[in-house]
């Protein structure tokens, strides 16, 4: 089978092309366009990078420990949720609108409510993100079994399987691919999420790093955090496409092949 | 024995119920061949899937083996025409022909070597380990044939079944199914817009039509076993049918010009 996402399958001329930024980057420092102190040059980007090394493994764990926490969290309620609306009419009928209200509030709005319930610590990054990433998972895992190809309903009850039945053995195996593809955007949502909250109370995490760092007027610290940032979410999203494949293997190419 | 007792079946129009067929009577004697022939949208499908229990009808009833079918029953079994999407794409061709007999008690073991027989049956011994998007329009409606042949039905209601097939694939499939048919005390009942290939297949006609569809014709078709690709259709006789039907579906879109 073809490992389309490897990172050693991406084309030589894509490396080539970040490479040539960089130097472009080193250029436009070298020349003095830019005002100092605005743009660091890359070296001393790294420089500020592998000074604060030693730290940053802690930063980067609690940005993705929180991530996932969230991600976990909200994935499971939203998912949840979704299919008891997909499978239960009265349940969908009777807390649609109170949903639908929710749905719209934007996540970092309740952060000053996180902060009254909770305080400035972990429980509120994951409380927010872990809201924010719930919806995608709603949506997919709804929209994914309604979806269900009504054949497949037919043939079920062709073979004579019984509602239980039908939720277990049809259902929920028709949407699943849906529910993969919402649970891929939601860590996505709950990683944005987590550090937009640390940089509003920079207290731990990659978001914390740059929000000081900017204050502290660190731009060479700034830049090494929003790279870090940067690596961190290529990460995520690497790993994302590989479980996605696997798990969706049997679906056929429509599902497991796409970027 | 089906027998189809003044079955009516209405669709909302404008606020109002309007007729898709209207006090349809006959009955399917155990392992006929019939073929149900009309003009698209009559309600060949909705006919067929009130037979199979899965669509209730506004009025009339059905009868399977004196027993009125409200549900679907392990002895009626349905194919569909859209076979890429009544197969489940994340179980195996194999899987699929197994899933078949959830209901049953057998053991694993056997549900799976009756499964290979039937996959053995449809020409698709090798491709057991296969999913469905990785076979090709005729083999999916071949594991669909197996499947339902796995149900253990009596009956086999196929519904337009190789309407999306290449004429090859079509040919295949149609001396597949009489094949099937000729095994075992089998009763087929398939719906077709295809005026030869109803005829091919067998051994009784039942034409639809007219503005809310009525039987116009029924008959039986008695071209001699076994059936050749080749001779059958160029028998003389073949013809004469041929231009029986026509004329009868002709008259029944006469009366809706009206």
């Amino acid at each position: 089978m073809k490992r389309a996402h490897c990172l050693n399958a991406e084309p030589l001329r894509g490396y080539a092309f970040v490479a040539f930024l960089a130097a472009l980057w080193t250029a436009v420092c070298a020349s003095g366009v830019v005002p100092e102190g605005q743009l660091p040059s890359p070296y001393e980007v790294l420089q500020a990078l592998f000074a604060e090394g030693p730290r940053l493994p802690a930063q980067v764990f609690a940005t993705l420990s929180r991530t996932l926490l969230a991600f976990l969290l909200g994935g499971l309620c939203g998912l949840g949720l979704g299919l008891g609306h997909g499978v239960f009419p009265l349940l969908r009928k009777t807390t649609n609108l109170a949903i639908e209200g929710l749905r719209p509030l934007p996540s970092v709005a309740l952060i000053p409510l996180g902060i009254l319930l909770y305080g400035m610590g972990s429980p509120l990054n994951i409380a927010v993100a872990a809201f924010a990433c719930a919806w995608p998972c709603f949506i997919s895992a709804r929209d994914g079994v309604r979806g269900v190809n009504p054949l497949l309903l037919d043939t079920a009850r062709t073979i004579g399987l019984g509602r239980a039945q039908t939720i277990r053995y049809v259902i929920l195996p028709a949407a699943f691919p849906a529910m993969v593809t919402g649970l891929r955007i939601a860590l996505g949502v709950a990683f944005a999420v987590e550090v937009s909250v640390e940089l509003v109370i920079p207290k731990q995490g990659l978001g914390a790093l740059a929000s000081t760092a900017a204050l502290a007027g660190e731009s060479g610290l700034l830049y090494a955090a929003i790279l870090a940032t940067g690596l961190v979410g290529l990460l995520l999203n690497h790993l994302l496409r590989w479980a996605t494949q696997r798990l969706l293997r049997r679906y056929g190419p429509q599902w497991s092949g796409g970027a | 024995m089906i027998s189809i007792q003044s079955l009516s079946m209405t669709y909302p129009k404008n606020g109002a119920l309007a007729p898709v067929f209207q006090d349809l009577c006959f009955d399917v004697p155990d392992g006929q061949f019939l073929a149900i022939v009309g003009p698209s949208g009559c309600g060949k499908t909705t006919l067929l899937r009130c037979l199979a229990g899965l669509t209730k009808a506004a009025s009339g009833r059905v009868l399977y083996n004196g027993v009125p079918v409200s549900r679907p029953s392990p002895g009626l079994s349905m194919v569909f025409q859209d076979s890429a999407n009544s197969l489940f794409p994340w179980k195996t061709a194999l899987e699929n022909v197994v899933f078949a007999m959830a209901k049953g008690t057998a053991s694993t073991r056997e549900k799976r070597e009756t499964a290979l027989g039937y996959m053995e049956v449809v020409g698709l011994a090798r491709q057991d380990s296969c999913y469905p998007w990785e076979l090709s329009g005729g083999m999916q409606q071949r594991v669909a044939l197996a499947r339902a042949l796995a149900g253990g039905a009596g009956t086999l209601l196929l519904d337009e079944p190789f309407a999306s097939l290449d004429a090859q694939a079509r040919a295949e499939l149609e001396d597949l199914l009489l094949a099937m048919w000729g095994a075992g005390q089998r009763t087929f009942v398939i719906v077709t817009h295809d005026v030869d290939e109803a005829l091919y297949l067998s051994d009784r006609v039942l034409i639809l039509g007219g503005e809310a569809t009525n039987i116009q014709g029924d008959m039986l078709v008695d071209l001699p076993h076994p059936r050749h690709q080749l001779t059958t259709r160029g028998d003389p006789r073949f013809s004469e049918l041929r231009v029986a039907v026509h004329q009868l579906l002709a008259h029944g879109a006469g009366r809706e010009a009206e």
